[in-house]
């Protein structure tokens, strides 16, 4: 009865069909009236991008166009053979490739390194201006600030690892949870560690606990909105943060004063970080996915070791001054490490370009060596770039140490030398941590401790005399050697990069 | 480059008896033990059915297929394997009692792949396996099927003993294929169909080397360890059934229900992927399908359309065997007829299914027919807001507001038929539809598009017109709407030509005795193989 019912096949009537999309002519002979022709013009955006002859037979069925229509209508024995007709009449066209963009890093990014160690710069800053202050008060705090930032950084590398994980599962809602369990646990965890460390060397009062945990809730919630992609939240609690020490410094308040306002600085911190947490993902879809596994939490301890190293490699000097080893007013640290800490975003920032510069040359090349010679090119570029930055930071750090407290010796040249080493090989980790490398920063920030231990253990008269800023300045070219040979070595190797 | 070891197992296996035709694989008496042979024979049959985004995790035409299957044959045992996005996706069917067991075969998320449980020195460098694996998959020759095939079974070895998920996506795989793409792409360009229209960045390698590898997960997962397998359709279920054929023996039978291949080649139109990599991973799918037709034991697809696709791919003609899908007949009786003429749709609100067209077409028949009416039922998937939100409009510009109604979900599917004079179906693609028969069954006469299985299924009960074509859709309709005695006939007829040809009965009493076919074949060729020397391929 169909056959009745006789209808004109679509094939027929392809420039009166309202429903195809306009017709394109660049592909196929414009003035052809050969049916085939008026197809390929029809189909132009289908037959320019097709990549088999078969890619083109699914779209004619799509379109309607059947065995019989490829035989009747365009003189085919069926679809397949006209699709190779079409493959061949209408040549491939590629749209013109567009390179991936580079994301662009906000401006809380470049504040990073000041973020993340506002704590210990306003402590430092304090006491550089509490002039009256004990050497014991400044030993006990320096010590609180330090042992809580070594064993927190390196608590919060492991964390930040899990709560990537959860993000990578695409399970946002557990990222936020095993974050916020991170920084409770962390808190406890590495406060008795510190306490406990502390009493060990003799440098522990009621102060300590209290700086620890301070430095500790600090540094893990920041770390959380890191995480989290929050950042600025830790930015806007610095700029009331940063107001506090100035009220102390003007004597407009008290200590017991300038402790409860500190206290509830960080209680709203502290809230506004387990909100953020606790609310991240809750539109995402629900994933059944652990808060963390066994061996996901195995997996985060070579982070924990690379963060435990590279905060004793940075409070090494700090550690040394607590037993009065400086130069000049301030410990010998502050002149390299405060610059240091301050590049951190435009190490970030670089870090961010890095990863851009590789997608798009591996989108632009073709062969591995070319790859591999532009890669290490791109590389050293960086690394360039943030060494000029770190540079420029080292000098103003060096002259205004010295115009203000002291004077310009070889030790302050060797210190600032060492900032540079130090942030030429904190770079260059950053580097293999992004080609999930963290094995190889471990490798070389262990390294670099343990060089600068043996030089201070080793008696005099076996090497000669190395004093403390020669010592430094050894392990820290130690550090940055390994690390830039490592890192020289996994640049350019394919899929390695995160 | 293929392995000596591995092209020995190859040509011997030419050797041994076939089931039906050359390229058949009679496994070597170290695939499958007699006790495992002896204990099938005592027991009921054990079915492996193998799906791709379907049952049980989803809707649709191939899910209910699934579920008529498992729960019209109860003497039968069942395992689904569902390959999925994720292996931590939810069941939406009820589960019958003799399904044993759901295993999900997650391609994305952890996988924890095998480890290696014997001495690393007895495999096969994998890099060798992995090269010859790259050269059949951008090999364009006569051969490249078989090669594939060998490739496979390769990888397939390795994966037993070692993690293959880690070794494909390791540096040293996107390395090769960086150099073999490459190589093959100055050698062949365009004309070299599949292996790459533009040359090939390492970007392109990066991600073409981990799509693929996720992709393969399904061959070294665990291997099904029932007595046949039921791959629900070709393409990645056919990785799992390889799988366990070259791990236990297991005989399998491939049901093709739309065609995969044609299906990948639709989706990848447009897709964000570079020509490169959309080249190599439909290379790939070809590949892959190539080998499901080669290597079935036997090909029931879902209508005739199918064939071509599948004669097409390398499938033995006499290994094809078409099996029309069935509906309950009692779920589906006549019905009266409503007052007002009216066309009725059933199905979801996807593009797929045009519902656009058939908005246009009615506009014709409103035109014709001002007291007519249009009934769409149907749900509308996640994603498909847009499209349901199209159609809403659609019916508002044309001025079709009170008599084209978009009515959703309907709880029980012959009220929808029953609710229309006509049923319509104007998708451009199908496999062979449920739709059409359960509405013949109903004695509803269809207008239906010319696509898939749909005139195999209408015969002469209804009119088909081509795809896109609102006025031959509205002509259609309004020859059976005003055409009384015509409709009748038709609608009758329609229901005859279910009973005769598509009922549940028929469609479950052809799988009863194929399963037991094919097992049985299969089973007494490899016992007759534990005569023979038996040989390692190691």
């Amino acid at each position: 009865m169909s056959a009745r019912l006789e209808f004109v096949p679509l094939g027929l009537q392809p420039d009166s069909n309202q429903m195809h999309p306009p017709i394109s002519t660049a592909g196929a002979n414009r003035r052809s009236i050969d049916p085939v022709d008026v197809l390929g013009r029809r189909m132009d955006e289908i037959c320019v991008a097709a990549v088999s002859p078969l890619e083109i037979a699914a779209a004619l069925e799509m379109d309607g166009i059947n065995d019989r229509s490829a035989r009747e209508v365009y003189g085919h024995d069926d679809i397949f053979t006209l699709a190779e007709a079409l493959y061949v009449r209408v040549p491939f066209r590629q749209k013109s490739q567009t390179l991936p963009t580079q994301a662009k890093p906000s401006w809380v990014e470049v504040t990073r390194g000041l973020l993340y160690a506002f704590p210990g710069l306003m402590i430092a800053g304090f006491g550089l201006t509490n002039a009256d202050s004990s050497f014991e008060t400044t030993q006990t705090v320096s010590a609180g600030l330090v042992f809580g930032a070594i064993f927190s950084w390196a608590w919060s590398q492991g964390m930040a690892r899990l709560g990537y994980i959860k993000r990578g599962q695409s399970a946002p809602k557990q990222a936020g949870r095993t974050l916020m369990l991170g920084l409770g646990i962390g808190t406890i965890v590495v406060s008795i560690l510190a306490s406990w460390l502390q009493s060990g060397l003799g440098l522990f009062n009621g102060v300590m606990p209290v700086i620890a945990v301070t430095q500790t809730l600090y540094s893990l919630a920041a770390v959380v909105l890191f995480t989290l992609e929050r950042p600025n939240i830790l930015f806007y609690f610095a700029i009331p943060g940063l107001i506090i020490p100035f009220l102390r410094w003007d004597g407009i308040i008290d200590l017991p004063q300038t402790l409860i306002l500190a206290a509830i600085w960080l209680l709203g911190l502290i809230v506004s970080t387990f909100v953020i947490a606790f609310r991240y993902g809750e539109k995402s879809k629900a994933v059944t996915v652990p808060l963390f596994t066994l061996t996901e939490v195995l997996g985060s301890i070579p982070f924990v070791l690379q963060g435990a190293f590279s905060a004793l490699l940075l409070a090494f000097n700090t550690l040394m001054s607590m037993y009065g080893v400086q130069i000049g007013r301030l410990p010998p640290t502050s002149y390299a490490i405060v610059p240091l800490v301050l590049s951190m975003g435009f190490a970030e920032l670089e870090l961010g370009r890095y990863r851009g510069n590789m997608n798009q040359l591996l989108h632009v090349t073709f062969e591995l060596d070319q790859f591999k010679t532009a890669a290490q090119g791109v590389f050293a570029a960086c690394l360039g770039r943030y060494s000029l930055v770190l540079t420029a930071f080292l000098i103003i750090s060096g002259l205004t140490g010295s115009l203000l407290r002291g004077s310009i010796n070889q030790d302050l040249a060797f210190v600032l030398l060492e900032g540079l080493l130090l942030g030429a090989g904190f770079f260059a980790s950053f580097i293999l941590v992004a080609h999930n490398r963290v094995g190889d920063v471990v490798l070389s920030t262990a390294l670099a401790v343990l060089v600068r231990l043996w030089l201070l253990l080793i008696p005099a008269d076996v090497i000669g005399y190395v004093n403390l800023a020669q010592s430094e300045l050894i392990a820290s070219a130690v550090f940055a050697i390994a690390t830039l040979l490592i890192a020289r070595s996994i640049v350019g190797r394919l899929g390695t990069l995160a | 480059m293929l392995p000596t070891n591995i092209s020995k197992f190859f040509s011997n296996r030419a050797k041994h008896k076939s089931l039906g035709a050359a390229g058949d694989l009679i496994l070597p008496s170290s695939y499958g033990s007699t006790i495992d042979l002896l204990r099938s024979k005592q027991t009921p049959l054990v079915i492996d059915m193998v799906t791709e985004g379907t049952y049980p995790q989803a809707h649709g035409g191939v899910s209910v297929w699934c579920d008529q299957l498992l729960q019209g044959l109860p003497e039968y045992q069942f395992n689904v394997h569902a390959v999925a996005a994720s292996s931590s996706e939810a069941s939406v069917w009820k589960a019958p009692e003799n399904l044993r067991s759901v295993n999900m075969i997650g391609l994305w998320g952890d996988f924890g792949g095998r480890t290696l449980t014997r001495n690393k020195t007895t495999l096969v460098p994998f890099e060798q396996l992995h090269q010859a694996f790259l050269e059949a998959l951008l090999n364009t020759s006569e051969t490249a099927t078989s090669d594939f095939v060998h490739a496979l079974f390769g990888l397939h070895q390795y994966g037993c003993n070692a993690n293959l998920d880690a070794a494909l996506t390791s540096r040293g795989s996107v390395e090769r294929l960086v150099k073999t793409w490459r190589g093959r792409w100055l050698e062949g360009g365009r004309q070299l169909a599949g292996a790459g229209v533009v040359e090939p960045s390492l970007a392109d390698a990066m991600l073409a080397n981990e799509l693929i590898a996720h992709l393969m997960r399904p061959l070294s997962a665990s291997a099904p360890k029932g007595d046949l397998v039921h791959a629900v359709s070709n393409g990645l279920p056919v990785l799992v059934a390889l799988n366990a054929r070259w791990t236990h023996g297991t005989p399998f039978v491939l049901t093709e229900h739309g065609i995969y291949l044609r299906e990948r080649y639709l989706s990848y139109t447009g897709s964000p992927y570079s020509p490169a990599v959309k080249a190599l991973l439909l290379r790939f799918y070809r590949m892959l399908s190539n080998t499901g037709y080669m290597e079935a034991d036997l090909i029931t697809p879902g209508s005739d359309y199918n064939r071509r696709w599948e004669l097409l791919g390398g499938a033995h003609p006499e290994r094809i065997q078409r099996v029309y899908n069935g509906v309950d007949t009692a779920d589906f009786p006549t019905g009266i007829e409503p007052i007002t003429p009216t066309i009725s749709w059933l199905g979801r609100i996807d593009p797929i299914k045009d519902v656009d067209t058939l908005i246009r077409a009615f506009a014709y028949v409103h035109d014709q027919l001002p007291e007519s009416k249009l009934r769409v039922f149907g749900g509308t998937p996640k994603g498909g807001e847009g499209y349901h939100k199209h159609c809403q409009n659609l019916i508002k510009d044309l001025g079709l507001n009170d008599s084209a109604i978009l009515e959703g979900r309907v709880e029980v599917t012959v009220d929808a038929y029953h609710a229309g004079h006509v049923v319509a179906l104007t998708s451009i693609s199908e496999g062979f539809p449920y739709t059409a028969i359960e509405a013949m069954a109903a004695g509803r006469p269809l207008v239906a598009t010319d696509v898939g299985g749909v005139r195999e299924a209408i015969g002469d009960t209804g009119f088909v017109v081509p795809p896109r074509d609102p006025e031959a859709v509205a002509r259609a309709s309004l020859k059976l709407l005003t055409d009384h005695p015509l409709r009748q006939k038709m609608g009758a007829a329609a229901r005859d030509r279910v009973f005769n040809s598509f009922t549940l009965e028929n469609f479950l009493g052809i799988y009863r005795a194929l399963y037991r076919e094919v097992a049985d074949k299969t089973n007494n060729s490899m016992l007759e193989e534990q005569l023979a020397p038996s040989w390692s391929i190691t």
